[in-house]
Order: structure tokens, then C-alpha cells, then sequence
């Protein structure tokens, strides 16, 4: 019916060609569509940042059920059929790698009598077990033999040991009988005679294999040396004598070692598992390998179940090992977490989005009025004005869509939480695109509709309500009133929040609206009495007639100035925020790492940089020494730190904080004890003030200590905790040793000698760089942690992109400000054109006018950024108890004032004044004097 | 009633007792004060008076614009005073022509003359009277079909606000000032293109000042302080008439009303011939 209608066929072109309107209909578009589109990519960037800084941290070499991975464990003898069907289970679980197949003699586990498997040559016989893993051959750094060739592998110094050269062959077996005389690591191991054993039983078995060649080994001479062994050291079979060290294992393809295996009669320990693959690393693929895992978890204590059957009748019972359960749940708890973070704020957003677009749409109904009332008053059909509208808006809308969606998807994958969002959250984004788009145009719609509405009313001789002057209502003593009580509730409450509450998101930019109200009311106020009071007559120069005509042109300078100084202040909100937020994380992590490697290692004696408690290492190492302890009189449990306060400052992590920067000055009052009263500090301590003795226990040794400063964080202590220096806690216990009573760790040669304490080595280094270093010592630690750990506890990452998300959120509230200070300058100019036409008449030159704009929106700027001081500095008092990191977690976020996020919000709101008074340069420029005087416009 | 309506008492529309009060900030303005007028089908008819008579007031409540706060108006034969707004809005769209004061209230910016001319006839959904292109070529605006009113003059924006009017005009042009801009010619074919539709049973409706308009239309109707003062045909408006003027010690002379209303320009020439001041309009002595 109307497509024969010029204004609808000319409808969807027509934002081509209106300029300002339509790139500010397309701006707040595409503010409201990034915004709302942040929140699912945000809620699965995190997710999926999460699962990355979770598998980043599984320490390396553990065991299966703490990897990504899932494996099979079949303890004995199976048929080639049951093998491949348990492949081939394996091969179903979803975003698993290749299978990993493992075999090696276990008889001496899972027989009676616990047999000893040996290798032997001639009369010498070494504890020794078969073992073949894919790759494991490929992996070897051989020392003499060829790749490829057919046989065993034994570690080099062990085969130099029993004379065997490549090519000679040795018995492979194992054995009940003590007739062999068997080497294990710390001596002959004497294996259980035969005939206690059962009947028939062979006393020894064995088969004869040829040696391939050798392989380099780590300082203990077991291990393999390369990472590939390193990796899985955690889950080699353990030394059948009982030894600490991984076994000497006789390595080869799995035809070698099967043959080997039967030969030597030997039960076989099979393990066939999968690791997740890169592809597989987000929470949704996770999720469907964890559900596949957890069924064969089920499957293995069901005996009905095909992975039970199809080991059935070989006397095996499968076990399930994996950790893609764990490790979904927490990385799902730890996105669950993170996405809560940023609810508040996404919807904070979603709401200053949609301010931006009913502002556009309030500012687009006001340039169409003229022509709705053409339409109305020619009597158009409603649904004809509607359409002609909306098809207006479709092309500005779907611009803005399109540039919101892209310009938010573009941010995610350039700065995170994380780059790999998946097809999942860019359809949910999508999806939200497009509700955003028809949500504008419903909107536009209504407003159309609302307008034409009042057009017909104003026809049809009804009068309008907007004559008469309103009564405002009375929103700003209810604003006053909400702002309160938000405050209110803030300071009373007992825990210090965090980006969960959604307090933290509403309170700034309430507090903020109502105090740049209020202060802008009571400064209009004063000025004005200020002027009645004042008796010089107004003054009378040419500028500032101008400026006062200016003024008078119906929108209220303080409505821009308020405007104005609520998206600045949101703005410097999140860059504050952003900023202390940030900057107690890394505080927090210095606590929670204390360095950036640390490694759990056996002794201090060990590194070869001599005994003692000073050890001469580098620059970027420190040795010290925990344990815990008990302070008296209340047997309070707490760490004991023993340090080398030379050493440790440079090593050791000290954030930004006032907390840790008093931490390491207080290193500096570990003097030397007095009458045998050591010097410590005090970290976490309740009812402890500097100065006062006291006495703590370690093990039944009772140290007596004078507390020299109570601090409230220390690098690495994440509880209550004494530091000592070592060199006179040592020798306070050197002293002791004397007595007889007590080791210094420091001097110890095993681990077991070192009492209750344990040895650190913290370092500046890299994680892997200090396992490198420690590699070349012979040195195996128990555990290495990295500071990647510690940045990796989900409060402080969801806190800090949060936070980030914050200063997101800022920009948008800038943007939106920005945006109305340059509708409403667009506005102003238009209806001072008349007084523009005059002056220029009058002989004032456009350029002079422009300045004078230029003065008054800087002045505008100006006000606004004084008007926010007050509300703002009531912020950053709350700041703490709004967006604490991790609050349980020590140090607490501290009152700071970061002079870069405040620089950097004047920055921008010179910036929008910058654009504002280009702005009003253009439209003046663009009018036209004959159209003014008609009034056309 | 539905907007469709049946006149078969031989005039279009009709004033009965007319009154229209304004509340504004300073009080009440009585813009009409109890006028009583017909107006019958075909012809032309000029409402004539000084500003603030009430000459737009009434042209909006004839054109179904305004509503009045007393009296009757009848259109088409049946009573649409306290007609409900859907009928209104019928009537406007079927019925009624309206040309604006300012033309460019009338006129779609983004759409050029002809789109302008074809919105109009699609509007109001007939297919009598004259086509677009007639109604262009009789207001001169053919070689400007292309453009947007934007690039027109106030007189072409205005011989366009009144071409979109009478493109298959209805029973009722409404037309405020539609020659306020114009000069003698296209004036005197927008008064063609007016008495054209008329003779085509249109019933025209003008307010004006333009001397040119009170000489050429049958009727004229003088609206002062609200209340009609007189009637007149044009044929009837004086060519000379004799008056007293007052001339104040500065030299200026303050004219009555109607020769006032001989210079819409607000300029003179004066000559001085026979010892007597002759004063003439610039336009009429070019």
C-alpha cells in the first residue's frame, strides 16, 4: 500500500545525507551494542581466561588425576583385543590428543612374593625394569648407539658399569630366589625365597635382550635427562627396591619389551591416556571431555560397564585416572566467579548504552517534529508516519551495530581477559547486537508514535502540558536521599567488597550525579546572591554582552556542566579504580609468590655455594628456610620465615603498597640479637606491637624474640608469620647444638637432617629457568611455583578485568557525556543563529564569536571538573570497601591518590571540549542568513 | 461520523458564533469574538485585516487545525466541531488543502518538488483534479522538478507549498499568506492556479494582505480584533478614497489602515508632482 510512497522509498537513504544526527544516532549505537555485546564475551573471555591460567599452573610432571588429561590403567596381562578397544574408547572421549600407550613390568607389584625384575650380566645383576612408552625411545639423548636400532636402552653410566657395549646382550627378568645377588641404589636387595611363594612357582625367569644403546640420565642417574621424561617423571613406575629415585629402566619399542615381558614372564602394567589438546582448551570443550571422563570414572565401578567388560576374564579391573573433572569444576567455579565480577558493571553499562540511545532518539524526534506535524496535519495514516521513521533508522542503526559489535569483538581479542572467545560467545553477542538494533527501533517507533500523539492531541485543540511550568518533581532530594543510603550501607558493612556487590557498580554514579548536582546548585546559588549583593554595575565590555546572550539561549549551562561532569567523573572512577585495583593485585601476588620462581629443594648444601646460613649464590637467588611454630603464651600457629636479609630484598617481591615497602625497610632493623633474645618481625599478628618480647616454639625448642616491627604483609606470608635472619636464629640454634638438642637446616646434607624445616630457593628467575639451573646443580626439587600461580587466583584476575571493565565502562559514560555537551552546543548554536545574524551585522567576526564559544565551553569544562572534586574524593575514600581485590587476601587496599588516572580524566574532558567547540564552529559556519530570518531550519 | 460525508446544502464549510480564547502567560487572548460565516462551494474567498486580527486562528480552525472554544463549525454539511480525532484527521486528509504561513512547514526537505507533488497526491488518495505535473507547470515550477526545496527561493518554496496543495485538490484549499513572497507574476499565477481549482469546485480560502489578492479574488472578508468588520467583493475595493493623515514635527507621516495596506513592501516612492505627494509602491512603478 505505501510502497509507491516517495518518503518511505527515499526513507532508508535518508540518514546518508543528514550529517551530525545520523553519525550521533550510530555513535550511541554503537555504544549501547558494545556494551551489551561486552557482557557475554566478557562472561566467556574470562571463562576461558580462567581455564588457560588454571592449566597453566598444573605443575608439570604430576600425576595424571591432576593433568588435562585422561587415562586407562589395566594392572596385568590383557589381549591385543582389549587393547585396542580401550584405544579406541579413548579415541571417542572429545578434544583429546593422540593415545599414549605405557607398559612396564609389574610383577613385582601385583604378584605374590613381590619378585625382584633384574637385568643381568654374567654374575652382576642390577634392579632394573622393563618400560616402553610411545616416544619414549625417540626421546632419549643416547650417548652411544644408533637411533633405530632394534634392543633395549639402559642409562649409560650403568652399562659402562657392567661392560656392555651396543649390540651385547644381557639377561632381562625377575626373580624370587636369593641366590642372585641383585644391586638395588643403596645396596643388594634380597628378594623372598621361591618356596614360600606357592607351588609351581619359577624361582627365576628371564629372557636374554640385546642392548640398542644408551641414554644420558640426570644426576641421580635414573631419570632420563630431557624434558620429555621430566614431564612425566611424576608417573614412572616407582623403584621396586624401595629407592627414591625413579628405577633403572630398560627402555624400548613396545615389540622389545612385550617379547622381553613374556620371556621374563613378567605381568605387564598397561596405561593408555590422552591429554587435551590445544583446540580443546575452553570451558565448553572441556566440559564435553570432563563429561566423557567422568562417565568412564562411573564405568570403572560398574561391572556391567564396556570398560569393565572388555577387561573381564583376563583378571584386570580397569582404573580411571584423570583430572578434566577437577579441573572443569574449578575453572567453572572460577568463571562463575569472574562473570559475577562484571555483572554490576555490564549492566551499568548496558544502561548508560541505552541513555545514550533514548537521548539520540529524543534528539532525532526533535529535528522530525516539524515534519510529523506535516504528516499529521495532512491527516497520513500513523502506521505510514511509524514506518517512515523506523525505515530511516535502519541503516544508521545497523551501522552502529555492526561498529559496537566489531569494535567491542576486536578489544577482546587484542587486550583479553583472553583472545579465543569461540563461536558460542560471538553468537551470544550477536544475538545481543541484534536485540540492541531492535530495541532502537521499537524505540524510535514509540517515540514516534508518542509524538504524533501529542501532534494530534495539539490539533484537536487539546492544550499541551509542556506550557506550563513544571514542578520538576522532586529528584534531587530523592537522588540525595538513595545516595545516602547507598553510603550508608557501604560504611556499616563489615567485609570490604568486592566487583560482586553490585554497590560497586551504582554507588559511583550515584554519588557522583548527586554531588555534582548538589555542588553545582548551591555554586549557582551563591553566585547569584553574590550578584544581587553586589553593587559595580554588570559589566558592560562587548565580550561579555555576547557571552550573556550566549547563556540565555533556553539550556542551562549547569544541565552541561552536571552532564558533563558525571561522564568525566565515571571515567576517573575506572581509571582510579583501575589503577589502586591493579596495583593491590600486585601486591597481593607478591604476597601470595613472594618471588617471582620458587623452588621446595632438598638442601642448601647442595647448590655448591658452601654451607651456612649465607650461601654465596648470585644476584637473582636466596635460600631461606620455613617451618612453623607456635607463639607463646597462646600456642598461636605460625610460619617461620628464616631469611638472608641480604639477599632477600633483591630477590623477593615488594608490589607498589605502603605495606610491603614498610616490610622491606623493616629487613633493615634484623640486627644482631641481645643477650640472646633474637630479633624478628611480626606479620599478621594480632595483640603484638613493636618493641615487645616474646617466645616462640619450633618443635621443643624455645626461641626467645623481641618483636622490631608488626607489619601487616610480607612477601610469601600468607598466614601469621615470624621472619628471623638466619644467620642469628642459626646460631642461636648452633648454640642449642651444642647441647645436643637441636640441627641447623643450614648445614644439613639430606633433607631428613634439616629437622622440620624445609629449604627455599627463591629466585628473580624464570619458573623454567630456575629448573634449568637447578637441572645443572643435580638438584631435584619437590615443587616449583611460578608468580603465574599467584596471578592466577581467580579473585585477583576477575578483579582485575573487572576493573578493567570498569574503565570500559568510563570511557562509554565520557562518550555519552560528550555526546550530549555537542547535541546540546549543536542545539544552542542553532537557537542563537538570530543573535549570531545580528552580531555579524554589527560588525563582530565569526572568528571572534568562535573564541568567545570557545571561552565559555571551556569555562563550561572547567566548572564541570570542580564540581567533581568533592563527589569524586568521597569515591576514592569508599574506593576500598567497593572493589577490594581478594579481601580475605593481605595486603588490604590502601587510600591512595594516583595523580595519572585524574590527569588523564582532564585530559579527556578538554578533549570533548575540543570537540564541542568544533562542533559550534561548523554549525555556525553552515548557517545561512536567509534561512534564519525564515526561520527554515 | 466517519469523515466521509454527503454536502448537500450548497457550501463547503461554515462558521457559526465562533469563538476561540488562547490562554497565554499574560492571560487571555480572545482571538475570535463570535464570527459567523459561510463559505460556499467553488470560488474564492480572502480574509483581509490588520496582524493579531485573528486570521490564522480562524484559517486553522476552518482547516481542522485548531479547535474552537465556542460556536460551530460545519464542513461539507455536517457538524465537526466536537468531532473526535480520527474524524478530524479523515476530513483533513480527504477534504482539506493547507498552505503553511512559512512554506518550508509544508514541504518534505529531503524530497524533491515532484516527490514533494506525488507525496501530496498519494496522501490524499485521489485521482481527480489536477495531476502533478499540471499542477507544476501551472505554478511555473517544471524546470525545478529535480530540486529540493532546499535549493529553491522563498517564492519557489512557496508557489511549491501551494502546487502540493492543489495537486487533486479536495473540496477545501486553506491557504495562509500564499503570496506574501511572490512577485507580480508568479503571484498572478498562483491566483490563476487558485481560480482554476475553484472553477473546479474547490472551495479556496485565502488569508493576505497582498493588494494584489484583494483586487483579483470575488470576495473579501475584513477580520479585525477578532470580529468580521466587513464584506466586500473586489471588485468593490476602492481605488481612491480621501482621508485625513497626521504629519509629525519629524516629517513622518502615519497612513490609515488601508493605505497602509497599499505597500506590503513597508516602502515608498515618493515624488513630489503639482505641488501635491504622490506616494506609490516600488513594485508598482517598476
Amino acid at each position: 500500500m505505501y510502497h509507491s510512497w516517495p518518503l518511505l522509498r527515499r526513507a532508508p537513504g535518508r540518514m546518508l545525507h543528514s550529517g551530525a544526527p545520523a553519525l550521533m544516532l550510530t555513535i550511541s549505537v554503537a555504544l549501547l551494542a558494545g556494551l551489551v555485546a561486552a557482557g557475554p564475551l566478557f562472561a566467556r573471555a574470562t571463562a576461558n581466561g580462567s581455564l588457560e591460567r588454571k592449566l597453566a599452573t598444573v605443575p608439570a610432571g604430576s600425576q595424571l588425576n591432576q593433568q588435562a588429561a585422561l587415562g586407562f590403567v589395566l594392572p596385568g596381562p590383557i589381549w591385543d583385543e582389549t587393547r585396542a578397544e580401550v584405544v579406541r574408547m579413548l579415541d571417542g572421549v572429545p578434544w583429546l590428543g593422540p593415545v599414549v600407550t605405557e607398559v612396564w613390568a609389574a610383577s613385582w607389584q601385583l604378584e605374590l612374593g613381590k619378585p625382584v625384575p633384574f637385568l643381568g650380566v654374567g654374575d652382576q645383576h642390577r634392579v632394573a625394569v622393563l618400560y616402553h612408552r610411545t616416544g619414549a625411545v625417540q626421546a632419549l639423548d643416547v650417548v652411544r648407539g644408533e637411533r633405530g636400532a632394534r634392543g633395549l636402552w639402559l642409562p649409560d653410566g650403568e652399562a659402562h658399569g657392567l661392560g656392555l657395549d651396543p649390540g651385547d646382550e644381557f639377561q632381562v627378568g625377575k626373580t624370587f630366589s636369593d641366590g642372585l645377588d641383585i644391586l638395588g641404589c643403596s645396596g643388594p636387595v634380597a628378594p623372598v625365597a621361591a618356596d614360600s611363594q606357592g607351588r609351581g612357582t619359577r624361582t627365576t625367569s628371564q629372557s636374554t635382550v640385546t642392548l640398542a644403546g644408551t641414554y644420558r640420565t640426570v644426576a641421580d642417574g635414573r631419570l632420563p635427562a630431557g624434558s620429555y621424561f621430566s614431564s612425566i617423571a611424576a608417573r614412572l613406575p616407582s623403584d621396586p627396591a624401595g629407592c627414591p629415585t625413579p628405577p633403572l629402566l630398560m627402555i624400548g619399542d613396545q615389540e622389545t619389551v612385550l617379547a622381553a615381558l613374556k620371556g621374563a614372564d613378567e605381568k605387564p602394567q598397561w596405561s593408555f591416556s590422552a591429554e587435551l589438546t590445544q583446540e580443546g582448551r575452553s570451558l565448553g570443550r572441556l566440559g564435553q571431555a570432563a563429561t566423557a571422563a567422568q562417565k568412564f570414572r562411573l564405568d570403572a565401578s560398574d561391572p556391567t560397564s564396556a570398560l569393565r567388560v572388555v577387561a573381564a576374564g583376563q583378571g584386570v579391573v580397569p582404573r580411571v585416572e584423570t583430572g578434566l573433572t577437577s579441573l572443569h569444576d574449578e575453572a567453572q567455579a572460577d568463571a562463575r566467579a569472574a562473570a559475577q565480577q562484571g555483572r554490576g558493571i555490564a549492566l551499568a553499562g548496558a544502561a548508560l548504552g541505552l541513555a545514550a540511545v533514548i537521548m539520540a532518539l529524543r534528539a532525532l524526534s526533535q529535528r522530525r517534529r516539524r515534519e510529523n506535524e506535516l504528516l499529521v496535519g495532512v491527516g497520513a495514516p500513523l502506521p505510514a508516519i511509524i514506518l517512515a521513521g523506523v525505515a530511516e533508522l535502519l541503516l544508521p542503526v545497523f551501522a552502529g551495530a555492526v561498529t559496537g559489535f566489531t569494535a567491542v569483538y576486536f578489544a577482546f581479542v587484542g587486550f583479553g581477559p583472553q583472545s579465543r572467545l569461540g563461536p558460542d560467545a560471538i553468537v551470544a553477542a550477536l544475538y545481543a547486537v541484534g536485540l540492541v538494533a531492535l530495541v532502537t527501533l521499537a524505540g524510535n517507533a514509540v517515540v514516534t508514535l508518542l509524538q504524533t500523539h501529542a501532534i494530534g492531541r495539539r490539533l484537536a485543540g487539546h492544550e499541551s502540558s509542556r506550557g506550563r511550568a513544571g514542578s520538576g518533581g522532586p529528584w534531587l532530594p530523592l537522588l540525595l536521599g538513595a545516595t545516602g543510603l547507598a553510603i550508608a550501607s557501604v560504611l556499616t558493612r563489615d567485609d570490604r567488597a568486592s566487583y560482586t556487590d553490585p554497590l560497586a557498580a551504582v554507588l559511583p554514579v550515584l554519588v557522583l550525579s548527586s554531588g555534582s548536582l548538589l555542588t553545582v546548585r548551591l555554586a549557582a546559588a551563591v553566585a547569584a546572591r553574590v550578584r544581587r549583593r553586589s553593587t559595580t554595575t554588570p559589566g558592560s565590555s562587548i565580550d561579555r554582552l555576547i557571552l550573556r546572550g550566549l547563556r540565555d539561549t533556553g539550556l542551562a549551562v549547569t544541565d552541561l556542566v552536571v552532564v558533563l561532569s558525571i561522564g568525566v567523573g565515571v571515567l576517573a572512577y575506572g581509571l582510579v579504580s583501575t589503577s589502586m585495583v591493579r596495583a593491590s593485585v600486585q601486591d597481593k601476588t607478591a604476597v601470595l609468590a613472594g618471588a617471582v620462581s620458587t623452588a621446595h629443594i632438598p638442601t642448601s648444601s647442595g647448590l655448591g655455594a658452601g654451607s651456612g646460613p649465607h650461601p654465596a649464590l648470585g644476584q637473582d637467588l636466596s635460600v631461606l628456610w620455613k617451618t612453623r611454630a607456635q607463639l607463646q603464651p597462646d600456642h598461636h600457629d605460625v610460619d617461620i620465615l628464616v631469611i638472608n636479609p641480604e639477599t632477600f630484598p633483591a630477590v623477593a617481591l615488594w608490589g607498589r603498597g605502603p605495606d610491603l615497602a614498610e616490610a622491606r625497610q623493616a629487613l633493615q632493623t634484623l640486627g644482631a640479637p641481645a643477650r640472646g633474645v633474637l630479633p624478628a618481625l611480626l606479620i599478621g599478628i594480632p595483640g603484638r606491637e613493636t618493641g615487645l618480647g616474646g617466645t616462640v616454639s619450633i618443635g621443643s625448642q624455645e626461641i626467645p624474640l623481641i618483636a622490631r616491627a608488626d607489619l601487616t604483609a610480607f612477601p610469601g606470608a600468607t598466614g601469621p608469620t615470624v621472619v628471623f635472619d638466619a644467620r642469628s636464629l642459626f646460631a642461636h640454634l648452633d648454640a642449642l647444638d651444642a647441647l645436643g638438642n637441636v640441627q641447623n637446616p643450614s648445614l644439613a646434607v639430606n633433607p631428613g637432617s634439616q629437622g622440620t624445616y624445609t629449604t627455599w630457593l627463591w629466585s628473580t628467575r624464570t619458573a623454567t629457568a630456575l629448573a634449568a639451573y637447578l637441572d645443572r646443580k643435580d638438584i631435584t626439587p619437590a615443587t616449583i611455583t611460578s608468580i603465574q600461580q599467584a596471578q592466577a587466583t581467580p579473585v585477583l584476575t576477575s578483579s582485575r578485568w573487572a576493573a578493567t571493565y570498569q574503565v570500559v565502562l568510563g570511557l562509554a559514560a565520557l562518550a555519552l557525556a560528550g555526546l550530549s555537551v555537542v547535541v546540546a552546543v549543536d542545539r544552542r548554536v542553532a537557537r542563537a543563529a538570530p543573535v549570531d545574524l545580528v552580531l555579524f551585522r554589527f560588525g563582530i567576526r565569526p572568528a571572534h564569536l568562535i573564541r568567545l564559544r570557545a571561552i565559555e565551553l571551556a569555562l563550561t569544562s572547567l566548572a564541570a571538573l570542580i564540581a567533581l572534586v568533592p563527589p569524586l574524593a568521597l569515591l576514592m575514600l569508599l574506593l576500598p570497601r567497593l572493589v577490594e581485590p581478594g579481601p580475605a587476601l593481605a595486603p588490604a587496599l590502601g587510600f591512595q591518590i594516583p595523580l595519572l588516572p585524574l590527569a588523564l580524566s582532564a585530559l579527556a574532558a578538554a578533549g570533548v571540549t575540543v570537540v564541542a567547540v568544533w562542533a559550534a564552529a561548523r554549525r555556525s559556519a553552515a548557517l545561512v542568513p536567509s534561512e534564519v530570518l525564515r526561520d527554515d531550519r | 461520523m466517519t469523515g466521509e460525508t454527503t454536502n448537500v446544502t450548497g457550501r463547503t464549510a461554515g462558521l457559526s458564533n465562533l469563538v476561540r480564547i488562547y490562554r497565554a502567560v499574560s492571560g487571555e487572548v480572545h482571538a475570535l469574538r463570535g464570527v459567523d460565516v459561510d463559505f460556499p462551494s467553488g470560488g474564492i474567498t480572502v480574509i483581509a485585516g490588520p496582524s493579531g486580527g485573528g486570521k490564522s486562528t480562524l484559517l486553522s480552525i476552518l482547516a481542522l487545525r485548531d479547535r474552537a472554544s465556542a460556536g460551530t463549525v460545519t464542513l461539507l454539511g455536517a457538524d465537526v466541531t466536537q468531532a473526535p480525532q480520527s474524524v478530524l484527521k479523515s476530513l483533513r486528509r480527504n477534504s482539506i488543502a493547507w498552505v503553511p504561513q512559512r512554506p518550508a512547514h509544508g514541504l518534505f526537505p529531503h524530497l524533491t518538488v515532484i516527490e514533494n507533488l506525488l507525496q501530496a497526491a498519494c496522501i490524499r488518495g485521489r485521482t481527480d483534479g489536477l495531476e502533478p505535473t499540471q499542477t507544476l507547470e501551472l505554478l511555473g515550477l517544471t524546470h525545478r522538478a529535480d530540486a529540493t526545496p532546499g535549493r529553491l527561493s522563498g517564492g519557489e518554496q512557496q508557489r511549491l507549498a501551494v502546487a502540493a496543495a492543489l495537486t487533486h485538490a479536495p473540496a477545501l484549499v486553506v491557504a495562509d499568506e500564499p503570496t506574501a513572497e511572490l512577485d507580480d507574476d508568479n503571484a498572478e499565477r498562483v491566483l490563476a492556479a487558485l481560480a482554476t481549482v475553484a472553477a473546479a469546485g474547490s472551495t479556496c480560502v485565502l488569508s493576505s494582505h497582498d493588494p494584489r489578492a484583494l483586487r483579483r479574488v470575488p470576495r473579501v472578508l475584513h477580520l479585525r480584533h477578532g470580529v468580521l468588520s466587513a464584506e466586500r467583493s473586489g471588485s468593490e475595493l476602492p481605488e481612491t478614497r480621501r482621508t485625513e493623515a497626521v504629519i509629525d514635527s519629524a516629517g513622518r507621516l502615519q497612513l490609515s489602515p488601508e493605505a497602509l495596506n497599499l505597500f506590503p513592501g513597508r516602502r515608498a516612492r515618493m515624488e513630489l508632482i503639482d505641488g501635491k505627494v504622490v506616494l506609490e509602491a516600488p513594485e508598482s512603478s517598476s
